[in-house]
Formats: C-alpha cells, structure tokens, sequence
C-alpha cells in the first residue's frame, strides 16, 4: 500500500520510494528512506500528510506520498 | 599573536544559526550578498583573545546535496570557500536528523566543530546527552551550548581557535566492501586523471559520483579530462544497483543513518515521557482540518488591528513633530531676509512635509514586520503552508509558496527573494507573478488615508477585506497561470514541521529593525529624491502658482489624466500620484500632499472633497493592484535573470488594477451607490 491510505496514528516501515533520485534524496535528508519506520502523524487523505521520523515531524505532499510504498 | 579567521555557521533550519549569530558579533554584522547570487549573505566580525574571527551566517541546509538557490549558497561556501572553521549547531532535541548533515561535512573534510544547541530543552524532555562518546565517535570537538543565553560560547570559541589547518581524518563510516571498492577505484581514477581544485577531497568527489549528485557531476564536468571519469562512475553506480538491488544513495543514505544510530544508542540516553505536548495540542487547533484556514484569516485581522492600535500614538507624535518643524523652519526661512521665498517652499512643501508623509508610517510599518518576524521565529509560518496547501494546489503551487505570499505584507521585495527557498524553477517565477498582489506595508498609507476619510470607524476590518481581496486576485492569476503559461505538474512538496518555539527578542528586534531601517533609508534617498523632482515640476514654468494645474506637473497628470476616467477619478492629481508611485508606493500620499495644497484642515479632509466614497473605493484597488514598485520589477528582473517577466508582470498588474478599479466605479454606479 502507498503511505496516502495510511491511517493517522499508525508506524508503517518504508518498503519502497518510487520516484527519481532527487526526490529520493530529499526524503532521505529528512530521515525518510528505504527500511526506516515513520509515523503517520496526519492524514485526512486529501492535502498533505504529516509523518513523524527521527523527533521530528515531516510534511509530504498529496503527490508524493503516493510514490512512498509503506507496511 | 594574532589569527584572522572564517567561521561559519552551518546547520539545518531553525536550530539557533542566527540566534547564535546574533549572539556572538551583536551589533557587527552586515547584511550584503552572495557574489553573483542574490541570497542575502549574513557576516559578522568579533574579537576574541586577540583574535579577529569573521562570522558568517548560513541558510539552513539538511545535507549537502543542495535543492533550492539557498541550499546551493550554503554548500558552496563550505565547499569551495573552505572557512578555516564550521561550527555545526544541532539541535539537541532531534539530534539522529541533525547530525546526518554533521556525518557529511566530516567526510568532505571540513574542520568540523559540532555545536549542540538547546540542551535545556533537550534537559526538559528528558534527553541526556554524553558530549564525549559523541566526539570520540565523530572524531570532531562537540560543545554544549544554550544560543539564546549565550552559553558554553566562550568554549566553543576556543576550541574554534584550536583548531588549525585541515588534517587528514581517518573515514568516518564504511559503506561495506563491494562499495568501497568502487569508491578506491574511482578515487584513483581521479586522482590519476583529473586535477581537483585544491580543497576537493578525492575520495569525497568519488562517493559523490556514485550517490548521482548532480551538482558535483557539473562541477567534474568542467574540468578537462574528466569525461572517462563521469562514464566510469555511471557505470559503476549501474553494476552497483545491480548487485544491491537498490540505488547507490539508498544504501550511503542507510549506512550513514546506521552508523548515527550506533552512536545514538552509546551516547544518548532517551526517557520516554509522555508524547503529547505544548505542541501538538496548538496543532490540533491552528491545523484543523476546518478551523486552520479561518484561524489563519482570524490571527492576520488581529495582526492589521495590532498595528493599528498599537501605531497610532506614535504616529500622532510623529504628526505632531513634523507639523512644528515645518512651522518653525517656514518662520526661520520668512525671517531671513536673504533667502529668496523658493527656498522656503521648497523646504517646507518639498522636503519636510513630502518626507514627513512617509515617515510618519514607519510605527506601522516596524510593527507589520515584527508581527511577521515573530510568525517566522515562531513555526507558525509553517502551518500557514500546511493549511494552505490545498488551496495552492489549485494555482499549480504548493503550500511553501504561501511563506513568501506572507512576507509580501511587508515589502515585495523580501518577499521576491523568499521564493528561493522553492525548490522548482516554474515554482519560483509562479510565485513572483502573483506575488506583487500581495499587499506591501507601502500601500497602507494610501489605505490609511482613504479608508480614514470615508469609513473610519471599521478602519481595521475594511483594510483586513483590501489585503483579502489582494490574496484573491493572486490566486485567481495564479490559477490563469496554470492553465495557460505554466502548465504540467506541481513540484514536489517535502518540508519540515518545526517544533513551536519562543521567538528569541533579540532576533526579532534586529531582523525588525534591519527591515524598518531600510524603509527609512528609502525615505531618504529615492523618496526624498522623488519629492525634490516633484517639486521642481509642480514649480515650474518659472512664475507659475504653485503645484496647480499650469504647472509641468499638472500637465503631466492632464495628460494621462483620461484614462482614469472611467475608474472615477479622472483628475490630474491622482494620475500625477499613481505616476510616481511606481518609483515607490510610499510617495502617493506625500504627493497628494504636495499637490492638494494642505493648510490646517490636513490630507483626510482634502481628499473628502476631492473623492466621493465610491471613486476613493476605486482608487484603493487601483492602488492595491497596480504595477509594483520599481524595486520589485528589480527584484524579479534580478531573480529570473531576464526582462520578460518584470515586463510581464508590469503589463498584467496595470491591465488587472485598470479592470478592477473600473467594474468597482461603473459596478456602483448601476447599483446607485454615489
Ligand atoms: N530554547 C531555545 N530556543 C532557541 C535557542 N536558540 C534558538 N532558539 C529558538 O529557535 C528558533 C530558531 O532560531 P534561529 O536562530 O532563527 O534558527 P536558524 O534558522 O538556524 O537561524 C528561534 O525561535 C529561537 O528563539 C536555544 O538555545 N534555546
Ligand atoms: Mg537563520
């Protein structure tokens, strides 16, 4: 499943991101990265989601959550 | 003996640079910029045991691979102007995060000392914190500092001056055997074939390579010779996929963040405490999934009552001081016999009262950007993007493009050179477009006046509805945009949630008072300038009474007169006001005092008779819209690097405050207003 149908409240592990190296890498800086677990700190599912990793909390974009495979 | 040294200040946002800053060189610091870049380069200086050591600010970055023009300015600076010294502040209470970018400036080579800021806080949330296992795994000096109280400054200071010339570290991680062999090979390859400018550290450049950073590949490129270099880590990085089954800076980004999790479970004891703070209880309200959008509208009005409110005896006082020195210069000037009456005029007309109508804003002015400094300080600004970011959707942007929307209520300028912190370029010019409708602290004298004139009682709440509908015309631009100039898909949108904090007093008074300064500045050079031509034109041909319609001025304004007509104010005065508006917003309503001849009755009075309440409508929107000021054209001509869109956005905005000005005039008519 894409982290965009995650609950609120729920730690899911990043399996894959499916996008190109930038965006990758971004998300990497950030503590987002293959074989890391976050927290959904928000999602309404439109708009952004919220997830929370590494004490500090990221702001993702509808778009790009649904490129980040989560379980 | 005396060392003249390069600090920087590196780190990812919001983790106490700048207050750090402001802490160690105080009132030594200049705002210039960034050699051939338009990023403001923040430099202090400081002495220190005999010591001077030049302090250099930089934009938060998360690593060293640079996104945004920002970013790019940050890593730049530490990697080819080699500071004799980085001071990398972190924040003690998201430590894991903060010390990826650490592990990275380490491996480039840099003299790293590691700063970790915040530590009461990190205290309070029950984080201890071994300094020493950090160093010794890090290899690096870590120093324990409180920015906003100037702790544990002076220590860090001397492990700064400790600290000389660059030594070889031993690597810091290794990235398991299949990658490290690639990086050995290539790095020979480097080594054997190109000529790195002197600070590259080969091995670095290697790793970089195969991590496909592109600003490095760029920079290799340029160098002779490198060409075999670049295909040889291409194919590298494509064998090493194959053999891992995932890209190269998948597994420098695991191991990097496995070898600060190894360090993580030596050096920092965490207690668990209770999850749900201060914080998150202020999310649950200012970011409800209703309620975030009027909180934000509601927080704004309280903002433009503050600085009304709050402005208001401080402008009577300036009033007040203007008026006698107006007086009693007019009187020195009658009384000295020698003085032809011109120089009076000019004096007292021109220059006391033309400056003393700008002036007299700036307690408004310093509040409007303070209360948007304090936003910024704070993390709200933030949560403004989040809520936002729906709505932006619908102009093709995203919520970080409402951040630098905000800081156009202050000047279009600042606002102009905010969007580099967007990452995509389409981004950015969408951004500047629409951003010159975004009300600027220099068209609220003309609100002032007008609104004060007609409707004084809900001064407040119609001034709140002008910024409103402002905000209204740039998402409706901004949406034609899409569909026509900018289409495709939006950038992504990846951004941190910082942590509420209390805005350090200092750092909002010195980022205020920088700001407000500037807007003096301006009121003496160009304003004052503008108001010296203003004059000799109203006074000219020679013999002519005084800024009336025979003047060169007032044929002028005669002549561009017409097309105002049908907006409702089709007089030479308010043309002459518009015209030079464009030089800056400010000089509207010292024109209209220079023109309408103010005796006692004062501006408001003048305009009640000069403007019904419908034609005084017209023209706020007019005022509202219209081109920027010649600073912004600048500004967007500097930023995109070409005339096509200052022009553009000169021709739009004329078009579109033309329009509107027009249906608000002939619109009230139909309906019988008068
Ligand atoms: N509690 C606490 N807050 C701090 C400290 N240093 C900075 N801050 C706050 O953190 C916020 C961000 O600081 P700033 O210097 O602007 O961060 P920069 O983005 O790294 O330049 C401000 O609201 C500061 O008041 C500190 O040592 N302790
Ligand atoms: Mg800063």
């Amino acid at each position: 499943m894409s982290l965009a149908m995650a609950e609120c409240g729920k730690k899911v592990l990043i399996k894959e991101i499916a996008s190109g190296v930038c965006l990758r890498k971004r998300l990497s800086d950030l503590g987002i990265y293959e074989g890391v677990k976050v927290e959904v700190v928000r999602n309404d599912f439109s708009g952004p989601v919220i997830v929370s990793v590494l004490d500090s909390k990221v702001i993702l974009g509808r778009g790009e959550v649904h490129k980040i495979m989560v379980e | 003996m005396d060392k003249k040294l390069t600090m920087a200040l590196a780190g990812n946002p919001n983790v106490g640079k700048s207050t750090l800053f402001n802490a160690l060189t105080g009132s030594r610091q200049h705002v210039g910029n960034w050699p051939g870049k338009t990023v403001e380069k923040k430099e202090g200086t400081l002495k220190y045991k005999g010591h001077k050591i030049n302090v250099v600010d930089l934009p938060g970055t998360y690593s060293l691979t640079a996104y945004s023009i920002e970013e790019l300015v940050a890593r730049d600076f530490v990697v080819d102007k080699c500071p004799d010294v980085v001071v990398h502040i972190v924040d003690a209470t998201n430590l894991e995060r903060n010390l990826y970018l650490a592990v990275q400036l380490i491996e480039m080579g840099a003299n790293v000392i590691v700063a970790l800021n915040m530590v009461e806080l990190a205290k309070k949330a029950k984080i201890t914190i071994d300094e020493k296992k950090i160093a010794h795994f890090l290899g690096v000096p870590v120093v324990k500092i409180e920015a906003n109280k100037k702790t544990g400054t002076g220590k860090l200071l001397d492990k700064a001056l400790s600290l000389t010339g660059r030594k070889k570290k031993k690597s810091l991680i290794t990235y398991g055997t299949e990658l490290e062999e690639h990086i050995a090979k290539l790095e020979e390859l480097i080594k054997k074939t190109i000529k790195l400018p002197e600070n590259y550290d080969p091995k670095w450049i290697a790793l970089k390579l195969l991590e496909n950073d592109n600003e490095i590949i760029n920079k290799i490129n340029a160098i002779e010779n490198s060409k075999i270099i670049i295909e040889e880590a291409a194919k590298n990085r494509k064998h090493l996929h194959d053999v891992f089954g995932e890209d190269v800076d998948t597994s420098v980004a695991d191991a990097r963040y496995g070898f600060i999790g190894g360090l993580m479970k030596e050096a920092v004891v965490k207690k668990e405490v209770n999850r749900l703070s201060a914080s998150e209880n202020i999310d649950r309200v200012v970011m409800h999934r209703a309620l975030g959008i009027p909180i934000f509208f509601a927080l704004m009005w309280v903002m433009f009552n503050v600085t009304f409110a709050f402005g208001a005896p401080f402008m009577d006082l300036i009033d007040v001081g203007f008026g006698q020195l107006a007086e009693s210069t007019g009187t020195f000037i009658e009384n000295a016999t020698l003085l032809p009456a011109w120089v009076g005029s000019l004096v007292v007309d021109g220059i006391i009262n033309g400056i003393g109508s700008v002036l007299i804003f700036v307690p408004n002015i310093f509040l409007l950007f303070m209360m948007i400094a304090i936003m910024e300080a704070s993390g709200y600004m933030a949560r403004a993007a989040f809520i936002m970011d729906k709505v932006m959707h619908r102009v093709g942007l995203h919520g970080k493009s409402f951040i630098p929307m905000i800081i156009g209520f202050g000047c279009n300028v600042p606002a102009i050179m905010a969007t580099r912190n967007l990452e995509s370029e389409k981004d950015r010019i969408l951004t500047m477009l629409i951003n010159p409708f975004m009300s600027c602290s220099a068209r609220l004298p003309v609100y002032v006046l007008f609104v004060g004139a007609f409707f004084s009682a809900y001064q407040g709440t119609i001034i709140f509805l002008i910024y409103l509908f402002g905000i209204f015309v740039a998402l409706l631009s901004g949406m034609l945009f899409k569909k026509t100039l900018f289409r495709g898909l939006s950038s992504p949108l990846v951004m941190e949630l910082p942590p509420y904090r209390w805005p350090a007093v200092k750092g909002i008074l010195i980022h205020t008072c920088e700001r407000s300064w500037l807007f003096v500045k301006k009121a003496g050079t160009i304003i004052f300038a503008i108001v010296i031509v203003i004059w000799v034109l109203a006074s000219m041909p020679w013999g002519v009474e005084y800024a009336s319609e025979e003047s060169v001025i007032g044929q002028m304004g005669g002549f561009i007169a017409p097309v105002f007509g049908p907006c409702g104010f089709g007089e030479w005065q308010p043309a002459v006001a518009l015209m030079f508006g464009f030089a800056a917003k400010e000089v509207v309503v010292g024109t209209f005092g220079t023109l309408y001849d103010v005796e006692d009755e004062g501006l408001g009075a003048l305009i009640h008779s000069h403007f019904t309440p419908l034609s005084a409508a017209a023209f706020v929107v007019m005022v509202l819209l219209y081109v920027p000021c010649m600073a912004v054209v600048a500004a967007i001509r500097r930023e995109t690097n070409s005339w096509k869109w200052p022009l553009f956005v000169v021709v739009y905005t004329s078009v579109v405050a033309w329009v509107c000005a027009v249906v608000v005039y002939q619109g009230g008519l139909l309906l019988g207003v008068a």
